[in-house]
């Protein structure tokens, strides 16, 4: 089910909604359980045996790994969890992928293996649904958790449906206790869970939507017939659609279960008024950047000391313990991973690489940068780091390696700024985006902290939001498009 | 279990009356301005589409727009008994009429008429603001049902700039037998690669068989709609919002009919090099193409950039000649007094239409055409 169709904003949500305060108890989670299958089973019904396959084995792993008291066997155990996880998430989404490129590297070196057609449908969500229970199996491992004994707890926190398909992607330490103790019926979370949702709406079927035919349009125009203005355009422009996307769904999923008084992480912050990629990386989609410093970066840099302390708790270690050579390779590693999970092509692993470089390029340049004891003013830092981290979007929505790098030569060629080849609006439309961001950034991180949530300037201004907002969603409200998170 | 610092639940805050009355009274605004608007504003709009003196002519089952209508021309066709047929795209201009009386035909209607006196077929293919994309789509995907022996296809210098692909066109790629046939010759495969690349692997299927999904949304949009006036008007109000953001951006820039519109020469050439692989597929298939310049309002001074429009008139021309194809340059065929105005009664501006005509232009603009049609002995 899309979070952006009449189906789910009219009827699933207040339903569910209504139902889960009217029951208690197993009840309760049994119903959440049932209005996830509800959920997913919208999109395919086939694909429900794999996800609870999947859970139920680590499950069972878990409890295994919990009883054993040998440390090898520990330890086996949960290498079975990683490649069973890691076994239907590369037949799934990447076996398609390894095939072609081995049969692209057997074609360069003069063998032409015959054509195999592989048909595999990628289960929506699987990329979420596998992080998230492997890193359940890993967490019991490590002793920073107990296992769930109650199998009906266990698979409400798999399949909770506000983040099943795209996340944020929850730990257990933060939903199991609120299934197991669940907070109180608050009016507060229903008023703020719908103004997420609303806000998340907004920005899904009004922006992002809005914003995606002018990228469309720009990307099919062909990398070629780019200027230098024209890919900088581009390039800002999916910037901003990927954001609106992406925070958009995030936005909704946190509004869906606050509805629930059920709370969900934040999985973005602000993350284009970053002053430096590292700052960037924790203010985008947070929940796969704290995964993944916790079970890939911080594993790789073998940094991962006491068990039961939280893999977090030591990455204040980090230079103090590892050598430059280490971090480095850590980086790079966990960066190319990092894009080989939003999607099997070369283009993701670029996407990947091109952040470690900046976060590299960072660590080393930073202290270059301060002059008398004082840093660089945050302006000119952000004015820096925008571009950086708008290019790196490039890579992600091009069809192809040569596009990528053929949009970033016409990027820096200085020759092509003039000319203009996309619509006229694109332009205006890349502008507007980027001095309506700064404007809302500015109202809401600047002004309303400085007069308080209830001066009446700040509630006149959150009467005529809700008036435009509201007016707009309601006519704009149609699921044309999935979230562009859905592909990963 | 642990209680890991950074990802901590929040606290229970503050619930002021006041934020619940600011959202309160701002969605009842926003309904109470909405229901104002599709009562006061959507019949204005009507007018605001093309300007108030001009309207879309009669619709005819020989004119269509793509996959949504395509059944109907296809059906009427066939009950015409399949005659030698010709195809001719085109955008708003060959749909409306400006200051339309009772009676008036547009010129697909004129010709088609004229034609059927000749045992010819004529049917049209017509989007507002059409891309060549769009055109080249349309005849890739329409060849099987018609099998033209002439395609007939305004050069639009405006629209040139246009590069999108709508849904109801690309559409037309999953009709029955429409991909198997354009993925067997090289433009109709270019084609299918340029649809697919102007949309994204995210947007929703329609018709996805496996998927309860469509089928249960459109139930509830059906119930809706039924149940809702207001709901019912959702895709005027779209449209309106869409035009109030269009004019906005023109009173802020200040953009008029008669501001001058340069056309990219990468894009130019760009598309001129496709109708240039159109061109040399319909010679190899065996079905003319008639190419001309459409016609553009000459007594005051247009969008047009006067020197790049004649270059790519000239262009357009030598292409014709070597792919034998005809080429007519027909902007001059209308006279200044049968053009109209577009007087728009939502925001209340009036500027020159330099695109729709009146009944005596679709006349002047049929005549044109036929005459050519004439020369090349369809």
């Amino acid at each position: 089910m899309l979070f952006n169709s009449v189906t789910y904003i009219l009827v699933f949500l207040p339903l569910a909604v209504l139902l889960y305060w009217a029951l208690r108890g197993r009840a309760r989670l049994g119903f959440l359980i049932s209005a996830s299958v509800i959920f997913y089973g919208f999109w395919r019904v086939e694909f429900l045996p794999l996800m609870f396959a999947s859970a139920v084995v680590d499950y069972f792993l878990a409890l295994a790994i919990d009883k054993a008291d040998d440390p090898a066997r520990r330890k086996h155990l949960m290498w079975v969890s990683i490649a069973f996880n890691l076994g239907v998430l590369g037949f799934f989404k990447y076996l398609v992928f390894f095939k072609d490129t081995i049969w692209s590297i057997a074609g360069a070196i003069g063998y032409a293996p015959g054509p195999v057609e592989l048909y595999i449908i990628l289960p929506l969500g699987i990329s979420f649904y596998i992080f998230q229970t492997m890193s359940y199996t890993i967490d019991v491992y490590r002793h920073d958790i107990e296992p769930e004994r109650d199998m009906v707890t266990y698979l409400a926190f798999v399949t909770f449906f506000p983040h099943l398909v795209a996340g944020p992607i929850m730990r257990p330490h933060v939903l199991i206790p609120q299934l197991e103790n669940p907070p109180p019926f608050r009016w507060r979370n229903v008023r703020i869970g719908f103004e997420r949702i609303l806000a998340g709406l907004f920005m899904k079927v009004v922006l992002a939507d809005s914003v995606a035919g002018f990228v469309d349009a720009g990307f099919a125009q062909g990398a070629h017939s780019l200027t230098a203005i024209d890919s900088w355009t581009l390039t800002f422009l999916f910037g901003f659609q990927i954001y609106f996307d992406f925070a958009g769904y995030s936005s909704i999923a946190i509004g869906s279960a606050l509805m629930m008084s059920i709370f969900v992480p934040e999985n973005f912050n602000w993350p284009y008024m970053a002053t430096s990629p590292r700052e960037f990386w924790k203010r985008w989609h947070i929940s796969l950047s704290t995964w993944i410093r916790d079970y890939l970066y911080i594993p790789i840099m073998g940094n991962y000391k006491a068990q039961g302390t939280g893999a977090w708790d030591t990455f204040r270690d980090v230079g103090e313990v590892k050598s430059a050579w280490r971090r480095s390779y850590a980086l790079f590693v966990t960066w190319a991973i990092m894009g080989l999970w939003h999607g099997a092509n070369w283009t993701f692993a670029v996407w990947g690489i091109y952040h470690a470089v900046l976060i590299y390029l960072h660590r080393l340049l930073a202290p270059l940068t301060t002059w008398r004891g004082r840093s660089m003013p945050g302006w000119m830092a952000w004015m820096l780091a925008l571009p950086m981290m708008m290019a790196g979007w490039i890579p992600f929505r091009a069809s192809n390696l040569a596009d990528s790098f053929t949009m970033w030569g016409r990027m820096f060629w200085p020759f092509g700024h003039l000319s203009m080849s996309l619509t006229p609006n694109s332009y205006i439309l890349a502008a507007a985006l980027m001095l309506g961001s700064l404007i809302i950034w500015w109202a809401r991180e600047v002004v309303t902290p400085k007069l308080g949530q209830t001066a009446w300037p700040v509630l006149a201004m959150r009467a005529l939001y809700f008036m435009v907002v509201g007016a707009i969603v309601f006519v704009m409200l149609q699921s044309r498009s999935q979230f562009i998170y859905f592909q990963f | 279990m642990n209680q890991h610092k950074d990802q901590a639940a929040p606290a229970d805050g503050p619930n002021p009356k006041s934020l619940w009355w600011t959202l309160v009274i701002g969605l009842l605004l926003a309904f109470g301005i909405l229901e104002y608007a599709a009562h006061r504003w959507l019949f204005a709009l009507e007018q605001a589409a093309y300007g108030r003196e001009t309207s879309a002519a009669e619709a005819r089952d020989f004119v269509c727009q793509g996959a949504s209508n395509h059944p109907i021309c296809a059906a009427a066709f066939a009950r015409a008994g399949r005659p030698p047929a010709a195809l001719w795209l085109g955008n708003s201009q060959l749909a409306a009429i400006n200051r339309m009386q009772p009676g008036d035909r547009n010129a697909p209607a004129i010709l088609h008429a004229d034609l059927a006196a000749r045992g010819r077929y004529l049917v049209s293919y017509q989007m507002p603001n059409a891309s060549l994309d769009e055109h080249l789509l349309t005849v890739e995907a329409v060849l099987p049902t018609y099998d033209p022996q002439l395609v007939i296809l305004p050069i639009c210098y405006d629209d040139i700039r246009e590069t999108s692909i709508r849904g109801d066109v690309r559409a037309m790629i999953d009709m029955p037998g429409v991909r198997a046939s354009m993925a067997t010759d090289p433009l109709g495969a270019e084609m299918l690669r340029v649809a697919a690349a102007g949309t994204t692997d995210a947007e929703v299927s329609t018709d996805d068989p496996k998927s309860v999904r469509p089928k249960v949304e459109a139930a509830i949009v059906g119930w809706l709609e039924a149940h809702s006036s207001l709901w019912a008007k959702r895709d005027s109000l779209r449209g309106m919002l869409g035009f109030a953001v269009h004019t906005l951006r023109n009173k802020i820039l200040g953009i008029n009919s008669q501001s001058k519109r340069a056309v990219p020469p990468s894009l130019e050439a760009e598309r001129l090099a496709r109708l240039d692989r159109f061109l040399r597929e319909m010679r190899s298939r065996g079905t003319r193409v008639l190419i001309y310049a459409p016609p553009y309002r000459q007594n005051v001074s247009g969008p047009y950039v006067t020197a790049d429009y004649a270059r790519f008139k000239a262009r357009l021309a030598a292409m014709a000649a070597a792919n034998g194809a005809h080429y007519a340059d027909l902007d001059n065929i209308v006279p200044g007094p049968e053009w109209g105005m577009v007087t728009d009664d939502l925001f209340g501006f009036q500027e020159y239409d330099f695109m729709h005509f009146t009944a005596a232009g679709h006349q002047r603009l049929a005549n044109g055409v036929d005459a050519q049609l004439r020369a090349m002995q369809f």
